[in-house]
């Protein structure tokens, strides 16, 4: 996920080395803009997010208290700013409740598998809440386990449990209304 | 029949985020439940696809000359405010302290410019107290004014802070 020799240069950066702090920021641009456009759906907006986060990293990074607290520490200012915008945009799709799964016996085959590709899933997750998708996001492509993602989403253990679980359910349900559609 | 199954558990499952007890309870239905499996099977399949497609998404190179140059303007920014406000502290100081050194001293006290001085401030504040009650509107919007700036300052301070400081 990250490189292991980063802890060095944060370390470096959080005694106010400039020219650490600008090699956080190019390997770690792309770990923050896939979390913001995840949950913005905004290209141009998520490349503003990323901006204002390490902008405020740049201006307390003196405040964090471990180098191996970084990532935690990034991916919530990310995820704050990126939910503060939404809120304020207040045109977010919100995610149906899952109250019956599409039949439990109706599975997705490998074709329908193999047709999932990046517009695809752009699609399927705009179907899901902010909330929703801020979570799906930190656990399947930022890789942070359950209770890293309750801090950082300051929501109980439980929750992130069961909106992981709910964003999961409705991603499979859209993809195969999308097949039963087609098919 | 849905309670049989265990399709609530199986996120958590997935994750490896199951108490021992509950992951062998897991584990035992999918051996013998076919639907169960396949909803697995199918939640497995799509957090491959999820985390190998989003992965792949990258920021613009050009982001990284756009974050420093935010920095370099924030920061000029902020030296502008700590210099404003070591300006206005210092000020603030000479002023206390010419004030201490005048009361202190009994010949400047004495001499005809304090009087002045006391003088001039005596007659605004007479000029004031006769506007204040022969016009009570004057009073009323001197306070608004005033809450206005107190208001106004507020919003400043709150702004700046939110700017520059982290809240989490």
């Amino acid at each position: 996920m990250v490189d292991p020799d980063i802890e060095p240069v944060i370390q470096s950066a959080m005694q106010g080395n400039r020219q650490a702090f600008a090699e956080i920021v190019r390997r770690y641009r792309s770990f923050a803009f896939r979390l913001a456009y995840g949950i913005l759906n905004d290209r141009m907006e998520a490349e503003d997010v990323v901006q204002e986060s390490f902008t405020k990293v740049y201006f307390s990074i003196k405040t964090l208290k471990s180098a191996y607290a970084f990532h935690t520490w990034l991916s919530r200012i990310v995820t704050n700013i990126s939910l503060e915008r939404v809120k304020k945009r207040r045109n977010a799709i919100q995610a149906e409740d899952i109250d019956n799964i599409i039949g439990i016996h109706t599975h997705m085959n490998q074709d329908l598998i193999s047709s999932i590709n990046r517009l695809t899933l752009q699609e399927a997750l705009a179907t899901l809440s902010p909330e929703h998708r801020a979570v799906i996001l930190l656990k399947e492509v930022q890789g942070f386990e359950y209770g890293e993602i309750a801090e950082i989403l300051s929501i109980p253990l439980g929750t992130v449990k069961s909106r992981l679980h709910t964003s999961r359910l409705q991603l499979r349900n859209y993809f195969l209304t999308q097949a039963d559609e087609e098919g | 029949m849905k309670n049989y199954h265990v399709i609530d558990q199986l996120s958590a499952y997935l994750d490896n985020e199951l108490p021992n007890s509950e992951r062998r309870i897991v584990m035992s239905h999918l051996e013998s439940c076919e639907s169960c499996q396949g909803v697995y099977e199918d939640l497995s399949l799509l957090s491959e696809s999820v985390r190998k497609e989003w992965s792949s998404v990258e920021a613009s190179d050009l982001l990284v000359d756009r974050i420093l140059q935010q920095i370099d303007q924030t920061e000029a920014i902020v030296k502008r405010q700590q210099t404003l406000v070591g300006c206005l502290l210092a000020a603030f100081t000479a002023a206390t302290a010419l004030v201490l050194w005048m009361f202190s001293n009994w010949a400047v006290v004495e001499s005809k410019f304090f009087y002045l001085l006391i003088h001039m401030t005596y007659r605004s504040m007479s000029v004031l107290t006769a506007l204040v009650a022969g016009y009570p509107v004057f009073l009323v919007e001197m306070i608004l004014i005033g809450t206005a700036i107190i208001g106004v300052g507020i919003w400043g301070l709150t702004k700046m802070l939110r700017n520059f400081a982290f809240s989490g």
